[in-house]
């Protein structure tokens, strides 16, 4: 499968993207005229911007861009415009552990939060990511993270999308 | 290229078309679907019985046979060109609103050649209330004309009281089916039991009121009046606590598993569907306490509990099509007899989920798919675990449980090992023993205990306890209890007691062994922590990352294993 991407305007306008703390991120990206969103949580040393590098990439990791192949069947994604948001984790060891467990609940709670919110707004967005849910969906401070990255998330997609 | 017409036989396609699946309820209740699909807010179901007649030499006292089916409503009825578009095969559902259970137009004329040869319709519409209308489609008929034909006559004064039972005068339409297939149709007594047991499930959003763009429907069946059932009991969830913990669940009360999520149905993100899971009793556990006046069997009776009733109800339009379907990832266990699930979708999602023409199968998409199938797994495993827990409880109460034989061996062993070393304190040359003394308590005092864990400890005099969660993802950390001492609390949540204790908690030898194992890694670390050369402090913080480690490199294993596979032999 070959990825080419053709980007309108591209901003980064905070650094701490690249530091190596946890972070929920997504990608909203116009793909084929439809919009799609994919919803993904990281603690890599390069950041959530090295994991947006690896989503874009033709290289292993690059899942966004396997799940449009994947989801449309296109052989060649030419990805068009691409926008990024990254909300970094409240520090707590639980969210900063290597074991991804804990923010594998938040990034499913955020999914499902976000595909209720765009069905009650009645938006035409395709959430393409897949997320699990685990024995933690259910701790208070899993639901209350889910919620304030949703709650920070959900203007954001807006403004995209308009 | 010549463009030449195709011929069909239309006795042949009759015959053909009541054999595309229909059992004798279900045929009934897709006629009862036009009524709804009309607005009727009156429908009654007769299933009539005749003397059948004593053929010559025969003895004995004449036997009651099926005679016909009759549904009457006060739907908006169909006037002469209703009619006939009602019997072309593949109506048109343009009459019909939004959320018509309509779809190939094939319904009345399917349902009723499987119950029997005859179909006549006697029909007044809004529009007109003077006139009332009759058609007959006659397969007999069909064949003698060798084409499609029906016969538009007037209605007797029989089929009018019939049908102002239902319509009192005003719209309406009656369905009459005669010339039944006795040979392939059960007992009445059979068909008017399952009418029973299944419309109140069947149209539950519709007798409830709550359905969009309809008003509350009044259903009755051979004289009873059907009461509405959600097969997911969601009414008696308490709000208050109403989400499944499957730790602790005592399998009293229904619980929420999946409060109501939209999932997507398709790629352009425009069409959902809706799920919902809960967990109803556990029978047994009603069964045994106080708290509930209701013994095993109204349990079951209640909730609907038996193997044919778990899985996902799915609605189209408000209207159940499939009933306890597994979706394939259900699997056929018992231990998720209170499982119940729900998916409400609509008709603008029927393209991507391939409804069938008997509207009773779905092909979930792609993308349906990904989005359902982590969300059931997860409620499944979480059915199954509370399911055992509940009767882990049971069994806890009636009989010796694994637990408390390892923990009464552990218990021994600890005050043993407790007072050997209060003995090895004890002859240790002062100084020694002074700075042993101070890191005994300082190792005591960085696990203390909580209230919560201390009354448990104080109901069970368990050593061995497991605990709701554990912070970081460990699956056991020890604590200290001022009288008892070492305590060792284990987490449910882990994956290491979801995925493999849960599923393998009839081997009560390997919960035993697990006890001890864990028992003995919490006790090597208290040794160690007070009783090291090394700095207690650091020894402390390297065994909490310890565990968390262990923690999470048990959860990656765990995900790398095909389960099924890895408990074949347990």
């Amino acid at each position: 499968m070959r990825t080419s991407i053709e980007f309108g305007l591209v901003t980064v306008s905070a650094a701490t993207i690249a530091k190596p703390n946890s972070f929920l991120y997504t990608i909203y990206g116009v793909f084929d005229n439809r919009v799609t969103l994919y919803i993904g949580q990281t603690r890599g040393q390069t950041g959530a911007l090295g994991r947006l590098a690896q989503h874009l990439s033709n290289a292993h990791g690059n899942t966004y861009v396997q799940r449009l192949s994947d989801l449309y069947h296109y052989e060649e994604v030419v990805l068009g415009r691409t926008d990024f948001a990254a909300v970094r984790f409240t520090q707590k060891r639980m969210f900063e552990m290597d074991s991804p467990v804990y923010r594998e609940a938040v990034e499913d709670l955020v999914q499902r939060e976000l595909i209720n919110w765009i069905a009650e707004q009645k938006l035409e967005i395709c959430i393409v990511s897949r997320t699990r849910p685990n024995s933690y969906n259910r701790l208070q401070d899993i639901q209350e993270e889910a919620k304030r990255i949703s709650d920070a998330l959900e203007p954001w997609i807006l403004e995209c999308y308009q | 290229m010549i463009i030449k017409e195709g011929t069909w036989d239309a006795g042949r396609v009759f015959q053909a078309l009541g054999r595309i699946g229909y059992d004798p309820v279900s045929a009934i209740l897709d006629l009862v679907d036009n009524s709804v699909s009309a607005g009727a807010t009156n429908v009654a179901i007769s299933v009539n019985q005749e003397l059948s007649k004593q053929q010559e030499g025969q003895r004995g006292r004449p036997k009651a046979r099926l005679q016909s089916f009759v549904i009457a409503d006060n739907g908006c009825g169909m006037d002469e060109k209703g009619l006939a578009n009602a019997l072309t095969l593949g109506s048109s559902n343009q009459q019909y609103g939004e959320h018509t259970l309509s779809k190939f137009g094939m319904g009345l004329k399917t349902a009723a050649s499987s119950l029997g040869k005859r179909l006549e319709v006697i029909s007044r519409a809004e529009n007109d209330l003077d006139k009332v209308f009759k058609v007959i489609l006659d397969q007999d008929s069909i064949v003698d004309e060798g084409r499609y034909v029906y016969e538009l006559t007037n209605p007797t004064q029989e089929d009018l009281m019939e049908l102002d039972a239902c319509a009192s005068g005003n719209s309406g339409t009656l369905i009459r089916v005669t010339k039944l297939f006795h040979d392939s149709l059960p007992r009445t007594s059979e068909i008017i039991e399952g009418l029973k047991n299944k419309a109140g499930i069947i149209y539950y959003y519709y007798l409830k009121g709550i359905a969009e763009g309809s008003e509350r429907l009044s259903l009755n069946i051979d004289g009873h009046n059907v009461t509405p059932v959600d097969p997911l009991f969601v009414d008696e969830i308490d709000d208050a606590d109403a989400d499944l913990n499957e730790n602790t669940w005592n399998g009293l009360h229904p619980k929420w598993i999946t409060k109501p999520q939209q999932i997507q149905v398709d790629t352009t993100g425009t069409r959902f569907a809706e799920v919902a899971i809960t967990q109803l009793p556990h029978p047994p556990s009603v069964d045994r306490t106080d708290l509930i006046d209701m013994s095993r069997k109204d349990c079951r009776d209640h909730y609907l509990i038996e193997a044919k009733n778990y899985g996902f109800y799915i609605y189209r339009n408000w209207r159940l099509i499939s009933w306890a379907d597994s979706l394939g990832l259900v699997t056929r266990d018992q231990d998720l007899y209170a499982f119940r699930g729900r998916l409400l979708i609509n008709s603008d999602a029927d393209d991507v989920l391939n409804i069938d023409v008997t509207k009773s199968r779905i092909h979930l998409s792609e993308i349906s798919y990904d989005q359902l199938r982590p969300l059931i797994r997860e409620a499944v495993k979480k059915s199954s675990a509370a399911w055992n827990n509940a009767k882990r409880e049971m069994q806890r109460i009636s009989q010796q449980d694994p637990h408390d034989t390892a923990n009464e061996v552990l218990d021994r062993s600890e005050r043993l090992q407790d007072d050997a070393d209060k003995r090895d304190m004890s002859i240790t040359p002062p100084a020694e023993r002074k700075e042993l003394e101070e890191r005994l308590a300082k190792a005591i005092n960085a696990k203390p205990i909580t209230p919560e864990i201390r009354q448990q400890v104080e109901e069970t005099g368990d050593r061995v306890l497991y605990v709701d969660t554990l912070n970081n993802n460990q699956l056991w950390e020890r604590t200290h209890d001022p009288t008892r001492g070492l305590i060792v609390k284990i987490n449910k949540s882990h994956s290491f007691c979801q995925d493999i204790l849960d599923t393998t908690s009839e081997n009560s030898n390997l919960l035993k062994v697990i006890d001890l194992l864990v028992y003995s890694l919490a006790r090597g670390e208290y040794n160690l922590v007070y009783r090291s050369e090394h700095g207690e402090d650091e020894i402390e913080k390297i065994m909490d990352e310890y565990r968390e480690r262990v923690g999470g490199t048990l959860l990656d294993v765990i995900r790398t294993l095909n389960l099924n596979d890895f408990l074949a032999d347990v």
